[in-house]
């Protein structure tokens, strides 16, 4: 057998070409059961598990899944916002704790998160790295914005601006990192995690200048009547510092403040049934149970997935067709050397024991690269498969 | 060495068969097998080697009956008794010149593949001039030197007999002249004794016994 | 004022008794049936039991740790020689605020720090809130535009609340509500703190009313706008300066005092702490009388808010001849 292997390994490696294509396509076969597998286990256990551990979401009327992708999975939908006056609407009937979050903010590639301090404990969420938030303009990052950036306590980061080119629009604020998180191995890990109140901020909602009082008249357009109206040359502020936070004010009602979604965590059974009641007539919000919500999610990927497998299979068998004819013609052409293999003495058992050991070496290395893109699917793909499903939701 | 009395052959499928009366070719005897195209010279080679078993009739071998044997045992005779040295040459374009050369130990569990069959292989590439080719692929050697490779092929498991399926048809003259030159001075060393196919009568004189395979029966239909 | 802190900041009575003696003096008012007589039990601001409250200014702390059942320590982490309401804490601090049991704020824009602050809001009380509505304004601040929004003002709220008493018991009142959450089984013993609490505040709110009865509108200065709340509920007319105790009047402010006396000829100013001697001869030599009216912000040196206020409305009304003085 061994002698049947080398030689069918050199062959194989004689012809890569033709080698790799055919390892290719059957690891592909192979390995597109194992992916679907990774994708169902991944919805089942990380996405359900998110849900499972979220007890009620409230938001805007619309689409719940929508809702459920961007408040727990951080997958910006668009989603119409509620008011910090919903937050303490449900903190006032004394049946739960409100826990706001306000998304839509990107620094570089990470979604930010404007939220309150409850989501820490309510999410597990431990400190590796330096300290939680204590003012505005702070953030903590998660376990793998850290790492992928390579930021620690002490480091800054910088919120996308909305707009570019408009002179109107939101400037980078830049936020001071005072904590990393240990991994949660979720969507919290690659998120940046600061006050709603410093959203806010990086929304343009509230801001920090110099004070008007003591500002020099170059900042001043005019001053009437006690009124006074500055120029362009007015600085406001695009970090939070000791120096200026006491700067920094919102206008306007703090209640009718936007927040995109609203994590609610009722004090029991009795009373998440009594904050259902109260919202199943609700014309304008919706208070669900994301576990249902991804639940119909996963039913709608098992039926596909059923539909994709019947695709798999079929494709699979053409494929395995395929490699038999390539195999059935490539011994064809081999036809000589089969010969002088039998002149030489070698019997008909050896000459089907040298093609199989062809065959076994590829299907062997497929199954191996199939099971390696398992592998590292399910151990690393886990968010980028996440990402996969959330996004075409 | 090689004996044949009454043998009758005829392929399965039908349209050839050829009947050699009496035919002996002594050890160690340099012997040429001569005729037109189609008068058997390549099926009197099948037939001597055990690759086909005949009809009828008596070939003894080396010493051995090889229409007697079952043809497992007659692919165990040819892989430890027979060397093969065909006119393309056949070698492996996957292998390097080494592995060609030790091919024949590749394809049978009777022969080890150990130092003595490696040390063998390297001194008769030695001896043929191919030593410095041993780690190139046949298609990288000239049609002289993949001719050698093939001989060093034929002769690695020493082999009491050589067939030849005429072995230089392919080459130029100074190199036909050369590659015979090596064969029979490999064969004349190891008193192996060859049997060679060839259509090139300005050969013959340098064989010791002409075997005129058109005198023999052999008919088409 | 002067108070000693401990490395971690937190603010220590000075002069605490033994523990057997504490024992001793309380066996003593439980067997003549009273509970905590006034000035005898400061507040034990470095107590964090296995609760803690923690609260932004003293007057709030006291309230607590007058009604607080045992088992909830109150801390009061600001340092002695900063207003709390301008104190900047540190992050370790607020960190500490962050892990408190409940969070005592005093509301109307009190201790700024708190605006920006990371706090746990299902663990903060505003005091305040529910007491009154609007707050008042400090009348400071310039009204001003920048950019596609309208005018707005960075205007001051008046925030020393608890110098109007009625206001101060809706504090207490609801620094109540906030422990009895805290410690639903010890309801009915807070309750009956707050009862005694609620007598000595309605004593101080009727002897102040008597003042002011006696003074009626006369025009009285202070030294800092601190007392807009007092001024309110009390009605007396009360015009603001901006002089520091532990200073002496510059030409300007003398300038800026004599030009506030044309329009508001007072004849008592009250000040947060005692000014230097030549700005109280300076005043006297405009025939104004100066009157230590302490806003209690932070602890005193000696006594408890109690102690303190009773001592101001002492003053207030021997000033302004209301009451004979001692």
């Amino acid at each position: 057998m061994r002698d049947s292997l080398f030689l069918a390994w050199r062959y194989l490696r004689h012809h890569r070409a033709k080698t790799l294509l055919l390892v290719l396509s059957l690891s592909v076969f192979l390995g597109l059961p194992l992916v679907m597998r990774a994708m169902s286990a991944v919805i089942q256990e990380s996405l359900m598990a998110r849900a499972e551990s979220t007890p009620l979401l409230l938001g805007k009327k619309g689409s719940s899944l929508d809702l459920v992708v961007e408040a727990l999975y951080f997958q910006p939908k668009g989603i119409d916002a509620l008011t910090t006056a919903d937050a303490n609407e449900i903190d006032d009937t004394g049946l739960a704790r409100a826990i706001p979050m306000r998304s839509g903010l990107m620094a570089q590639q990470f979604p930010v998160l404007g939220t309150s301090l409850d989501y820490f404990s309510f999410r597990g969420l431990k400190t590796a790295e330096g300290r939680g938030l204590a003012t505005l303009g702070e953030c903590v990052v998660g376990a793998e914005v850290a790492a992928s950036l390579g930021l620690k306590p002490g480091d800054s980061i910088l919120t996308s601006p909305s707009t570019l080119f408009d002179l109107a629009g939101v400037y980078p604020l830049r936020l001071q990192v005072v904590g990393t998180l240990e991994p949660s191995h979720g969507p919290d890990d690659r998120a940046v995690f600061v006050d709603v109140k410093t959203a806010w901020v990086a929304e343009g909602l509230g801001h920090g200048h110099q004070d008007l009082a003591t500002a020099g008249n170059d900042v001043i357009l005019k001053r009437k009547d006690g009124t006074a109206t500055a120029n362009a040359k007015l600085v406001q502020y695009n970090e939070i510092t000791d120096e200026n936070a006491e700067s920094f004010h919102f206008h306007g009602d703090p209640s009718n403040y936007p927040v995109s979604a609203i994590i609610v965590v009722p004090n029991d059974d009795k009373a998440r049934v009594l904050l259902r009641g109260r919202f199943v007539n609700d014309s304008a919000r919706q208070l669900l149970r994301p576990a249902q919500v991804v639940q119909g999610l996963n039913e709608q990927i098992f039926r596909f997935e059923r539909v994709l497998q019947l695709i798999v299979w079929t494709v699979g068998l053409a494929t395995a067709l395929m490699f038999v004819l390539v195999m059935v013609l490539s011994w064809r052409l081999r036809s000589d050397e089969l010969r002088t293999m039998t002149r030489l003495g070698c019997s008909r058992w050896k000459a089907v024991q040298i093609m199989g050991a062809e065959v076994l070496l590829m299907v062997g290395a497929s199954v191996a690269l199939a099971a390696f893109f398992g592998f590292v699917i399910a151990q690393f793909g886990e968010a980028w498969l996440q990402n996969l499903i959330l996004r075409g939701s | 060495m090689i004996e044949l009395h009454d043998v009758q052959f005829e392929y399965s499928q039908g349209g050839f068969s050829l009947g050699v009366p009496e035919l002996r070719i002594s050890s160690g005897t340099r012997a040429a097998a001569i005729g037109p195209s189609g008068s058997g010279k390549t099926t009197l080679l099948n037939l001597i080697s055990g690759i086909e078993p005949p009809e009828a009739g008596r070939i003894q071998t080396a010493g051995v009956r090889v229409d007697a044997l079952s043809a497992a045992a007659r692919r165990s005779f040819r892989i430890t008794h027979v060397g093969f040295v065909f006119q393309d040459f056949l070698l492996l374009d996957y292998l390097d010149v080494r592995q060609n050369i030790l091919y024949p130990y590749r394809l049978h569990p009777e022969l080890h593949l150990d130092a003595d069959a490696r040390t063998r292989a390297e001194r008769l590439a030695a001896n043929l001039g191919i030593e410095r080719f041993l780690a190139r692929r046949p298609d990288e050697l000239s049609q002289g030197e993949r001719q050698r490779v093939a001989i060093a092929r034929a002769l690695v498991t020493a082999p009491k007999l050589v067939l030849a399926d005429e072995p230089t048809g392919n080459l130029d003259p100074a190199t036909k002249q050369h590659a015979l030159d090596l064969l029979f001075e490999q064969c004349d060393a190891h008193s192996m004794t060859l049997l060679m196919v060839t259509h090139d009568h300005g050969l013959l004189d340098r064989f010791e016994q002409v075997v005129d395979v058109s005198a023999f029966g052999a008919s088409r239909s | 004022m002067a108070s000693e802190s401990d490395s971690a900041g937190l603010v220590k009575v000075p002069g605490r008794r033994p523990r057997l003696a504490i024992l001793g003096c309380l066996l003593v008012l439980f067997a003549f049936g009273c509970a905590k007589k006034d000035g005898q039990r400061a507040p034990a601001l470095t107590d964090e039991g296995a609760r803690s409250v923690y609260t932004v200014n003293y007057p709030l702390a006291y309230f607590t740790e007058r009604l607080a059942p045992e088992g909830i320590g109150v801390v009061f982490p600001a340092p002695a020689d900063v207003d709390p309401a301008f104190w900047k804490p540190a992050a370790d601090v607020i960190g500490r605020y962050q892990r408190a049991d409940l969070i005592l704020l005093n509301g109307a824009g009190y201790a700024r720090w708190t605006r920006y602050a990371t706090l746990p809001k299902s663990r903060i009380l505003v005091t305040a809130d529910g007491c009154r509505d609007p707050f008042l304004p400090t009348g400071e601040g310039v009204i001003h535009r920048h950019g596609p929004g309208g005018e707005h003002a960075h205007e001051g709220t008046a925030f020393t609340t608890w110098l109007d008493m009625r206001l101060a018991l809706c504090q207490a009142r609801q620094v109540r509500d906030g422990l009895v959450r805290l410690a639903p089984s010890s309801r009915e013993s807070v309750d009956r703190k707050l009862e005694a609490l609620e007598r000595e505040l309605s004593d101080l709110d009727s002897r102040l009313r008597a003042t002011v009865k006696v003074w009626g509108e006369r025009p009285m200065l202070a030294s800092h706008p601190v007392y807009q709340y007092l001024a309110d509920a009390y009605g007396f007319q009360i015009e603001s300066v901006h002089f520091e105790p532990d200073e002496a009047l510059s030409p300007e402010a003398i300038q800026e005092l004599d030009a506030l006396l044309a329009d508001h000829p007072a004849k008592l100013m009250l000040w947060e702490a005692k000014p230097l001697p030549e700005t109280e001869q300076r005043l006297h030599d405009r025939g104004i009388i100066t009157v230590l009216f302490d806003p209690a912000a932070q602890p005193p040196s000696s006594g408890d808010f109690l102690t303190v206020m009773r001592a101001n409305v002492e003053r207030l009304a021997c000033a302004t001849k209301a009451k004979p003085c001692p």
